[in-house]
């Protein structure tokens, strides 16, 4: 018996080794994401700033389609620009640096800029934006109160806060000047690899620089403009209509040349200030950025109101799902269903859990239309869902099975937003669109990111569809896929570009207000929008 | 024989999986999962675990250099680190950072490197899991069956047959050498808080990425890449025929080292069978076999075994083995006596458990998972680049 014993112990301590070994090893690889997650939460890593720009001090938003400068103002037509190329969403001000590892300048102060949109030709950052950045450093009312550029923005500065210094970024070159206008270094300027965003750095090693350092509080004008390499004020002009050399819009002479500047609000009447009787440029406003980290500003609104919502939505959930119901019975009982009909109970059957059904239909509907971008969507989606449940291994096939369908459907809806543009998309190709990039982006902020890294896809294909709603005025579809857009780019370790995009779904709700005869569906997403922005302190 | 069998219908299972299931199913993945499998049942059926683990650390090497290239200027269009990249965020976190991060990471809660934290591979947290899982289980071990850079020296010290350098006298010099440069490399990224190996010595700088001469700092340090890599992976292997880099300069060989008692494996020298013929001490990569390991009859290697596994092919008297860390203390609670099987399901259970296979299994498995997405990517390259070669030949 003793004898007996001894082996089980030996064997069993020895099965744990072996499966440690074995089931331990694999598990770490196929379940690598959450042991991340658990390990970053207790660990809360950061990279050493000062690899990358130093401690991020200040961000400051800037709203999204604000790019019209005074409120008309367009783009040049030049296929360098494209849109969103010059509406400024970001702008991040990071600690200034010294003894900067891995830098070939190591202080530095590095300022950041981010864009809507990239640039769209291989050769746009050398002929694309011209950015002024005006900061005054001191805030002892000296300085100066002219453009950097005679000619240049055709703005005027507050007297309160007249500029030491001034940045000028034209295409990838840039240099800081004095206030008496004299150059004082070359900036380096980075680009992205997707031309969104600018880093901006500029060296403290000459004397006259370093007492950035120290500086407590600055005050920032930040403009952009139109790149011109044959100006002198480096901006290509607005002009009444627009052409290849020049913007379009111009409804004044003192009409400002930029077509964004940081504001944190509606800018276009700053920029719409001018005076003709007394020829005053429009006066700009600078941004207050104070030089030591700012605390994150969390929005909080009182626990009865969040109760309310989600009972408002507990209650408009019952009644949608009530309804579902009822027309879930009423089209199975019909022995008939059109295409359009067959579709739709698919879609409730979705949305009730009644998955097998739902694939059922899909599945006969693609026999039928092996093409049909928003079968093909959805047949993609039921087939990764299968993975919630199964096996690792089944989880696998089920989510690349899907993703063949997902991407065959994004496939065949390319154009839709360049057709959303020129006014030529139909109800119907809008609406394949929508469902093949929404439900490729369900599935891709659904799967675990360390296996198949499709966050960063997600991000794109909700992007894209916000930009098709808010193009067809659909606000409360945009501001949803803005929100998912950022948790996408949140699982995608892009934690600012989260937060710019859910910022701008936060503004567009704002901007929506509910009201009951908004479609039943429509209740329900701006509500749990709400819900979610409210828990995350981005909405009050 | 029916262990055997099982362990490699496992293996079968884990390959499919990382090999072809995650990937693209197609004939290089494919054939790469056939070749992992060829070496595991060749490993496993004639216990010849070196030889068999050379070949595939090696492949490895040179196809994870493929595609690390190969991707670097798919995406940056050279092998400079890019501005973009740094400032991004962008840069694989390699495991060769963990040991000089550590600390300044105590106390700084940062990262002296700029990689991504969470949400790729290659990133910050997703190599602590793996490194954690390794330090578990296969301890140093990692450094013969999952390290891409190994393999290299593995491949080079594997030309000629002569070893014209002898280091064995020099052993115990060389393990304090490289525990006193881990110690200079620790303390030197307190005070700059800098990856120093990175900045400084990395000799794989000049197979993956490096920083672009700029200045006269860039381009001595270029000149030191160059140096040690030739050096210490090239020349150096071949006329020791040991792993010199892995053994005197590698950070994160020399913490694995330190870690390693924490692993379930180690191995073992049976000091009664022993004949101190020094044959062990003579092929060790690692120099962690010396003459005094065998003359004071430690019963196991030194501190730096990496269990590769060359010293238990060569043994003559099948005197060096594999055992689990707990096996000596729980043989003395059971009793010796306790691996004698009663019968034919316990001998099945005592078999399946025999550390060495258990060992392989799981050193192997690292390998599998590390290589299988740079060593496919790697052969589709390394293929595309023959064919196009011969186009243009044909042309």
């Amino acid at each position: 018996m003793k004898k007996f014993i001894q082996k089980a112990v030996f064997i069993s301590v020895s099965s744990v080794a072996f499966l440690l070994c074995t089931l331990g090893i694999i598990s770490s690889f196929m379940f690598g994401d959450n042991l991340q997650k658990i390990l970053n939460s207790v660990l809360k890593i950061r990279v050493y700033e000062p690899y990358i720009g130093g401690k991020v001090i200040n961000t400051i938003f800037d709203p999204l389609h604000d790019d019209t400068g005074s409120g008309t103002a367009v783009y040049p037509a030049n296929s360098f620009y494209s849109e969103g190329n010059l509406d400024l969403v970001l702008y991040t001000v990071h600690e200034p640096v010294y003894h900067a590892p891995w830098q070939a300048v190591p202080e530095y102060w590095q300022l950041v800029l981010e864009f809507r949109t990239g640039f769209n030709d291989i050769h746009s950052p050398d002929y694309n934006r011209s950015i002024f950045i005006y900061i005054d450093a001191d805030n002892d009312g000296n300085g100066s109160l002219m453009t950097l550029f005679e000619q240049g923005e055709n703005i005027r500065f507050h007297p309160d806060h007249p500029w030491d210094y001034a940045l000028s970024v034209g295409g990838n070159q840039g240099a800081i000047y004095n206030n008496k206008g004299e150059k004082v270094d070359k900036l380096e300027v980075v680009y992205s690899g997707d031309g969104r965003k600018i880093m901006v750095r500029i060296p403290l090693t000459k004397k006259e620089l370093q007492k950035l350092y120290t500086v407590e509080e600055t005050h920032h004008y930040v403009l952009v403009g139109a790149y011109s390499p044959l100006d002198y004020a480096q901006l290509l002009p607005i002009a009444r209509r627009r052409s290849r050399t020049a913007g379009g819009g111009n409804i004044d002479s003192l009409m400002p040349k930029v077509y964004d500047a940081l504001f944190d609000g509606d800018h276009s009447s700053m920029l719409s200030s001018w005076n003709e009787e007394t020829f005053e440029f429009a006066q700009v406003n600078p941004v207050s950025v104070s030089m030591s980290p700012a605390a994150d500003v969390i929005l909080s609104v009182s626990k009865e109101r969040i109760i309310e919502i989600q009972e408002n939505i507990s209650r408009l959930l019952e009644k949608n799902t009530e309804i579902q119901n009822q027309r879930y019975t009423q089209l199975k009982k019909s022995g008939f269903l059109s295409v359009e009909e067959q579709t739709e109970l698919a879609l409730i059957a979705l949305g009730i859990g009644d998955r097998d059904t739902a694939e059922i239909i899909f599945t006969a509907l693609l026999k039928e239309q092996p093409d049909n971008p928003t079968f093909l969507a959805y047949r993609g989606s039921l087939e990764s869902m299968k993975g919630a449940n199964a096996s690792v291994l089944a989880a696998v096939e089920a989510v690349n099975k899907g993703y063949s369908y997902l991407d065959r459907a994004v496939f065949l809806t390319e154009g839709t937003l360049e057709k959303v543009e020129n006014g030529t998309a139909s109800e119907g190709e809008i609406q394949h669109r929508y469902n093949a990039l929404l439900n490729r982006g369900g599935n891709s902020q659904s799967v675990p990111n360390s296996v198949f890294l499709k966050a960063a896809q997600g991000a794109l294909d909700y992007l894209e569809a916000a930009e098709i709603a808010r193009l067809t005025n659909n606000n409360i579809l945009a501001a949803g896929c803005y929100y998912d857009a950022g948790v996408c780019f949140h699982l995608d370790d892009k934690n600012n570009d989260a937060l710019v995009w859910k910022r701008e779904a936060s503004r567009l709700v704002k901007m929506t207000s509910y009201v009951s005869a908004l479609p039943l569906e429509e209740q329900i997403s701006l509500l749990t929008l709400k819900h979610k922005l409210i828990q995350e302190g981005l909405l009050d | 024989m029916a262990v055997k069998v099982l362990l490699s219908a496992l293996m079968a299972f884990v390959i499919y999986f990382f090999t072809i299931s995650l990937r693209s199913a197609d004939i290089i993945t494919f054939v790469y999962a056939g070749f992992l499998l060829y070496i595991f049942i060749s490993m496993i059926f004639t216990g010849n675990i070196n030889k068999y683990r050379r070949i595939f650390q090696f492949v490895f090497a040179v196809l994870f250099t493929i595609s690390f290239i190969g991707n670097l200027y798919d995406e940056r269009g050279s092998m400079a680190i890019t501005q973009n990249a740094l400032f991004e965020s962008e840069i694989p976190f390699c495991h060769l950072v963990i040991p000089v991060s550590i600390i300044p990471y105590a106390l700084t809660k940062t990262i002296i490197f700029p990689a991504r934290i969470t949400g790729h591979y290659a990133a910050i947290v997703s190599m602590l899991v793996i490194w954690l899982t390794a330090v578990l289980t296969i301890g140093r071990g990692w450094c013969s069956w999952a390290c891409f850079y190994g393999g290299l020296e593995d491949g080079f010290s594997g030309i000629g047959k002569k070893q014209r350098i002898k280091l064995l006298p020099k052993s115990k010099e060389i393990r304090y050498f490289h525990f006193a440069f881990l110690a200079f490399l620790v303390l030197m990224g307190i005070a700059f808080m800098s990856s120093i190996f990175c900045e400084w010595f990395c000799p794989f700088k000049l197979i993956t990425e490096f920083t672009p001469i700029v200045d006269i700092p860039s381009l001595i340090a270029t000149f030191v890449f160059m140096s040690v890599f030739i050096i210490f992976i090239v020349i150096l292997p071949i006329l020791t025929k040991k792993r010199t880099q892995c053994s005197l300069l590698c950070p994160f060989g020399a913490m694995q080292s330190l870690l390693d008692p924490v692993s379930i494996y180690r191995v073992a020298i049976d000091t009664d069978k022993c004949t101190s013929c020094m044959q062990c001490a003579s092929v060790c990569p690692f120099n962690a076999i010396d003459i005094d390991t065998i003359t004071q009859k430690k019963g196991r290697p030194e501190i730096t075994c990496a269990k590769c596994g060359a010293c238990m092919d060569v043994c003559p008297q099948k005197a060096i083995s594999m055992e689990f860390s707990f096996s000596k203390a729980l043989a003395k609670k059971c009793g010796s006596n306790v691996l004698n099987p009663d019968n034919k399901v316990q001998k099945f259970f005592i078999d399946l458990l025999n550390p060495k296979y258990v060992f392989m299994f799981s050193a192997f498995t690292f390998g599998v998972v590390i290589s299988s997405m740079l060593s496919t990517d790697g052969m589709r390259r390394l293929i595309s680049g023959i064919l196009n070669a011969l186009q243009f030949g044909g042309n």
